[in-house]
């Protein structure tokens, strides 16, 4: 795996900057279904995508620099599905002008969300980052059924034998690659299927002749026509620019899990100045759209699937995708050939990416425990995030102002998700204490009641088993030092980032040496033996706090366990 | 906790399931204190299947491993692992006591002849 400060070689690098230059250039059909919904002449729809192209180089170049400008991290800028319907509807009231001015509206947006973001950590614990995620995969979904098939729309009844051929033969080709190529062959799985894909589309007629001969026709290199600073503001709209920043965020922020969980194994929770840095990334990247009349852009979790499926997540990667996204900005040639990848290909590869994303997503929901408050939460959002895919009509019902909420379902998951966690942490207690007729000493007791708590508070697995343990080692410790059960009292303590355990008790202070005290002397006596339990009890700890009453007799030992 | 006694040949095959710990160090030190006081005693204890272990049965591991050396016996561990082996690892236990990683080693080592522990 290329992590991410890894350099990969020039070949391998070449490949993997190809693939996400390519996948971003998949995602260009969005303005180029703009651009002709609102009736751009060529020349202006031209300008239109390279200033797309700029934004989303300027984002995806920033969104690498270390916190606080970026997140540090490669992530790829994209024109992102979810703000087409309400561009569409600013695009036909103002032209490009009104839209340029929208993304500088959506750019102050975010950057204040942005600021915001630590805070609303107690909105994002795991399980509703793995909805969100799961939620990305099942957003994916249509689009890709829809392309593998062949359908032109979501109610077509007739599958294209071409396009199911040849969409299997690309996910045949990317599932080979993936499980049986070793080594370099399977870093490069989605560009053997984009390649093994294309190949047979073209040859089996799927992209169209005059296409063909159009791209003939154009010249390799040209000069964008860009329209800096042509715009105009309409403060009306500012309500939408809130509403489509914030789902813009969630989606950032989803997409930036699941780089997180990539780059680090031992992932635990969102690392929200990564998050703001991501944010202000996308920020950056609506600025350039508004300053030269693009579309606005935002992280792509198609992008975080090709990392997963590559297995690298090398920054490097960044500034060379950049790079190419501008010189395609200067080559109508170029842009045309790879919008010329055939739609069964792109349908295989994005149904590729969205299995990925909704098992990460499913794994993420289980790391931590689950009480039965979480599971509703992970559930009814899941529901709620099916809704626009099993009742898109319901949309034209809706206020306008909602619609855009309504046409993505990994907001409506999210939001959903977000809404339960905090209805649900309505009459939980952060802290709880060990009922006094529990005997500390009976591990299976105290086990029990660790899982109760840690369920209730969605604590992760591993860490309540290590501070069972821990606890388990320090009552035994206290027993070897004549200290009654009696004598000890338990309390639980929990936030997002700490649990401490609080173990008060009345004898001789427990020691907990930081020196490794020697093995053979567990024989001499039970103190020796203690003082090995101490020792065992401040290594299982992140941090251990002792500290006494003045009558020399009233002790307390925190275990503190990071989350 | 959970034991399991077997024989392997000549060798005193001991499983061991669950928690070693306070309450459950009496009952297996039943088990293998006396098996300590066997003329020449060949004692396999595998841990693979023990979650955890306290500062306690460390203890009895010792005392088992010091009685059958002091006998003239072999007593050897096997399949340590997870936390098991974290706690050895941190305990200093296993640069003191007898340990080989998989079963078949240790029964292959008790079997040996003039083996030891």
């Amino acid at each position: 795996m290329y992590r991410t400060n890894d350099r990969p070689p020039a070949g391998p690098l070449a490949i993997l900057t190809l693939q996400h230059t390519a996948l971003v250039m998949v995602f260009m059909v969005y303005p180029v279904a703009i651009a002709q919904a609102i009736g751009l002449a060529p020349a202006e729809t031209g300008a239109f995508l390279a200033a797309t192209l700029f934004a989303c180089a300027v984002g995806t170049l920033v969104q690498v620099l270390r916190t606080p400008w970026g997140s540090g991290q490669l992530g790829v800028l994209i024109p992102t599905p979810v703000m087409m319907p309400a561009l569409i509807h600013i695009g036909s009231l103002g032209g490009l002008p009104l839209i340029a001015g929208f993304a500088w509206m959506l750019a102050a947006s975010e950057l204040v969300i942005a600021r915001l973001l630590p805070r609303l950590k107690i909105c994002f614990p795991p399980e509703v980052c793995g909805v969100v995620i799961i939620g990305l995969g099942l957003a994916i979904g249509p689009t890709a059924l829809m392309q593998f098939t062949g359908s032109v729309t979501a109610s077509d009844t007739s599958i294209d034998p071409l396009h199911l051929l040849v969409a299997g033969l690309t996910l045949a080709s990317v599932i080979g690659a993936t499980l049986f190529a070793g080594g370099r062959l399977r870093l490069v799985a989605v560009g053997i299927g984009l390649i093994v894909g294309s190949l047979a589309g073209v040859s089996l007629g799927l992209t169209p002749s005059q296409a063909l001969d159009r791209l003939q026709n154009l010249p390799w290199f040209g000069m964008p026509n860009l329209n800096m600073m042509a715009l105009s503001v309409d403060v009306s709209l500012l309500p939408i620019a809130v509403l489509l920043a914030l789902i813009a965020c969630i989606d950032n922020l989803g997409a930036q899990v699941g780089i997180q969980r990539l780059v680090d194994p031992r992932w635990r929770s969102i690392d929200f100045r990564q998050g703001s840095g991501s944010v202000q990334a996308n920020a950056a990247g609506d600025l350039t759209a508004g300053l030269i009349s693009g579309m606005p852009v935002g992280l792509s979790s198609s992008h975080v699937g090709l990392m997963f499926a590559t297995n690298a997540a090398a920054r490097i990667i960044a500034p060379c995708t950049a790079a190419l996204l501008v010189i395609a900005a200067f080559m109508p040639r170029l842009i045309e050939v790879l919008s010329l990848i055939p739609r069964p290909v792109i349908g295989a590869l994005m149904v590729y990416t969205a299995a990925y994303l909704i098992v990460s997503g499913m794994q993420l929901t289980q790391s931590r425990l689950l009480s039965d408050r979480r599971m509703f939460t992970v559930g009814l959002s899941l529901v709620v995030g099916l809704m626009p895919l099993a009742l898109p009509d319901l949309k034209a019902g809706l206020p306008d102002s909602l619609q855009a909420l309504y046409e993505s379902s990994l907001s409506m998951s999210a939001i959903t998700a977000i809404g339960l966690t905090l209805l649900f942490r309505i009459g939980i207690r952060n802290h709880a204490r060990l009922p006094s007729d529990l005997d500390p000493a009976d591990f299976e007791a105290l086990s029990d009641f660790f899982l109760r708590m840690g369920r209730l508070w969605g604590a992760q697995r591993d860490l309540i088993m290590r501070a069972t343990r821990a606890t388990g080692e320090a009552v035994e410790a206290f027993a070897l030092q004549g200290i009654r059960r009696e004598a000890i009292d338990c309390e639980l303590q929990f936030d997002e980032d700490t649990l401490n355990v609080i173990l008060r008790y009345r004898g001789p202070v427990l020691e907990c040496p930081e020196r490794r005290p020697p093995a053979a002397s567990a024989l001499d006596d039970d103190h020796h033996l203690a003082l090995i339990a101490g020792h065992l009890v401040r290594r299982s700890v992140d941090e251990l706090l002792q500290s006494s009453e003045p009558d020399g007799q009233n002790h307390q030992l925190t275990l503190r366990f990071e989350h | 906790m959970d034991v399991l006694h077997s024989r392997v040949g000549s060798v005193h095959l001991i499983q061991l399931r669950g928690r070693l710990d306070a309450l459950s160090v009496e009952r297996l030190s039943a088990e293998l204190m006396p098996l300590t006081e066997l003329p020449s005693h060949r004692i396999v204890v595998a841990l693979g299947e023990l979650q955890s272990i306290t500062s306690i049965g460390l203890r009895l591991m010792l005392r088992v491993a010091r009685e059958s050396r002091l006998r003239g016996g072999g007593f050897v561990l096997c399949e340590l692992q997870g936390f098991v082996l974290e706690v050895f690892e941190t305990s200093g236990f296993l640069d003191i006591l007898p340990i080989e990683p998989g079963r078949d080693e240790a029964i292959e080592r008790m079997s040996a002849p003039r083996s030891g522990g």
